[in-house]
């Protein structure tokens, strides 16, 4: 290589910047928190911590000294445990690795590696008053389950699924997970690759604000959870943002699901046998369905900003329920619906709508009306799913007009859209816009001035 | 000679014909990637709580919960059903609706709890109700007759009486094999 002369040299040198570059990419990977967990693991000496809890007293703060416990532990006593961030507990048996039996106890600041999977649980609550906080959690199954407890805190930890060294892939659980378990706040946590990310059953007045739930099947799924809160969380990437089902009295707001759409079952927010819930200042987008609602009523849907999803919303036997001023923006289908009638729809922005406001009020004095056609025709026959958006279906959905005073129809459509999150979207398009100009003029360039000169 | 032989063609052509005539059921294997409940929309695990059933004009539904199945029936009539299938709780072979024997008990975990579970005879489902010690066996026609409640845990419990809870240990005899069937018996009794 080195004959060549100069022009290989100049290589050369190239390739050791490259080196280098690389060798950084390397050194900066086992700064990744999860990772070096795994790592320490093989090289301590586990030291097993039941012992030391049997001989903490009732109401003593236990501060762990750094290293590398063994688990499964039960705790039956009020306690404080500490990690500070430096301690890491290991369990290798198919129990729990932590047992909380008694009210009140606090956990903090650890790390936690269930390898067990399937029911097997990083940490079993059993009690009330119980917080869990700063916590990161490594299990096969699991993360935490709350078994009648109530007035629990569980917050800001990071719960992940991984497979233990050595071990095939298991069978994942639910990253937090209750039943039985009332006004429980759940917040500020991480959790990622599970089943469920925040499974909630017969657990009333429960908060779940500010949770990160990314590659799960439901990030929060939640059964029969009357008068709780589900707010401000971000997922991305599961089968279903929020899976909320036979609640009334609950608050679905300042959510933020998007991408879901893996699944030919995905959608950002479901809601199922819903009632007097509201569900209000959501962002959907990028979902194969932004919101779909099946026999519920009473619901307050407004301000939810409906984006780039394959449909925006689907009713399906909601009736009753208020829907006003959501935008749809980009969405290849704004919305379908189907036996639902008595909604009060109105101001709602729809971008793909031709409106005319003749009295200059803001909002178009034509209705926008929903036509069912394609979905019935789809429910009866999946195939005819071959003919979407084809001419002819068009066509026939446009001469089909059978009880039209029965479809969701929204009476004022907004004409301009209010909110302000589309507009960012929309300058964030012009700098790509540039970018993309600009790449190309270089790349011409490149290609006229180099390009040519070679041949 | 020929003439034999037509007749020949002719009886074993009557023969395929009339079987294609009978109308054969199965119960098809459960994809937990792509398949939902048709009435509840929630994924169909491919667990012992799995039901399906095909019409007769050969389409298939499948549920996560006898008691998605049942809302089914209630919604469309039982007549165009062709055969039902609900699983044996033990090893998850499909058993016919009809065939099945049924154990009902409020506390029992179900996808979408309505708290019934599928046995494929009386003896096996007698045995499990004796082994948890709660729990009604019912049969396939008894199941008409059924309520079909979802539990949702003591709704009409006053709210209030949640925060009271009883200091102390609790009485801890599940353990978490017990969960693995997917029920916590204990769990009532001991928020009561």
């Amino acid at each position: 290589m080195f004959s060549k002369g100069n022009g290989s040299h100049h290589i050369h040198k190239v390739r050791v910047w490259f080196m280098l570059i690389l060798m950084n990419v390397v050194w900066i990977v086992p700064l990744n928190p999860g990772i070096v967990i795994a790592s320490s693991i093989s090289q301590t000496e586990a030291i097993a911590l039941q012992p030391i809890i049997d001989q903490a007293q009732t109401g003593d703060v236990l501060v762990l000294a750094p290293g590398t416990y063994l688990g499964p532990v039960v705790i039956d006593k009020r306690l404080t445990i500490r990690g500070e961030g430096v301690v890491t507990l290991l369990n290798h048996s198919a129990d729990s690795a932590i047992q909380i039996n008694s009210n009140g106890v606090k956990l903090q600041e650890m790390n936690i590696q269930q390898d067990g999977d399937g029911e097997s649980a990083a940490i079993v609550v059993r009690a009330d008053q119980v917080t869990l906080e700063d916590l990161v959690i490594h299990t096969g199954g699991y993360g935490i389950i709350l078994r009648g407890a109530n007035g629990g805190v569980i917050r800001n930890n990071i719960i992940r699924w991984f497979i233990p060294k050595g071990q095939a892939p298991g069978t994942r659980g639910n990253g937090i997970d209750l039943y039985n378990s009332h006004g429980t706040k759940i917040m500020e946590n991480e959790i990622t690759y599970l089943r469920d990310g925040i499974y909630l059953e017969n657990s009333r007045n429960t908060v779940v604000d500010q949770n990160k739930l990314y590659y799960l099947r439901y990030g929060i799924h939640c059964m029969y959870i009357d008068g709780s809160y589900v707010t401000n969380n971000i997922g991305e990437y599961n089968i279903t943002g929020a899976m909320v089902m036979g609640v009334t009295n609950v608050v679905v707001s300042g959510n933020s699901f998007r991408k879901q759409n893996q699944n030919v079952h995905s959608q950002g927010i479901l809601l199922y046998d819903v009632h007097t819930s509201s569900i209000v200042n959501n962002t959907v987008e990028g979902n194969r369905v932004g919101i779909y609602m099946e026999q519920s009523s009473d619901n307050d849907l407004r301000d939810n900003i409906i984006l780039r999803n394959f449909i925006g919303v689907q009713f399906l036997g909601a009736e009753g329920n208020q829907f006003q001023s959501n935008g749809f923006i980009a969405n290849v289908i704004e919305a379908e619906a189907t036996d639902s009638k008595d909604n009060k729809m109105n101001g709602n922005f729809w971008d793909s709508f031709q409106g005319l406001d003749v009295t200059n009020v803001g909002t178009s004095d034509i209705p926008y009306a929903i036509n069912p056609f394609y979905q019935q025709l789809i429910s009866n026959n999946s195939a005819y799913q071959l003919f979407f958006q084809s001419p002819g279906m068009t066509f026939l959905s446009d001469m089909f007009t059978n009880g039209k005073e029965e479809w969701s129809t929204d009476h004022a459509p907004l004409m301009k859209l209010t909110t302000g999150a589309p507009a960012e979207t929309a300058s964030s398009y012009g700098i790509v816009m540039v970018v993309g100009w600009l790449l190309l003029f270089l790349s011409a360039v490149t290609i006229i001035y180099l390009g040519v000169l070679r041949i | 000679m020929k003439k034999w032989n037509i007749l020949g063609l002719m009886v074993l052509g009557m023969l395929l014909l009339s079987a294609c005539g009978e109308k054969k059921y199965a119960a098809l294997p459960i994809n937990e990637e792509v398949d939902i409940c048709v009435i509840c929309n929630m994924q169909v695990k491919d667990d012992a709580f799995a039901t399906q059933l095909t019409t007769k004009d050969g389409k298939n539904y499948k549920f996560d919960d006898i008691g998605c199945m049942n809302k089914w029936k209630e919604q469309n009539g039982s007549e165009e059903i062709g055969m039902d299938y609900v699983r044996d709780y033990n090893d998850k072979e499909w058993i016919e609706f009809s065939k099945a024997s049924y154990v009902y008990d409020e506390s029992l975990r179900t996808p979408m709890a309505y708290g019934m579970i599928s046995f494929k005879d009386a003896g096996s489902a007698e045995a499990f109700v004796k082994e948890q010690g709660l729990g009604t066996v019912l049969t396939a026609g008894e199941l008409a007759s059924h309520e079909w409640t979802q539990n949702q845990n003591m709704m009409n419990m006053d709210m209030m009486n949640d925060e009271e809870h009883k200091d102390g240990e609790m009485s801890d005899d599940m353990e978490s094999k017990d969960a693995d069937k997917g029920m916590d018996m204990t769990q009532n009794s001991s928020d009561k």
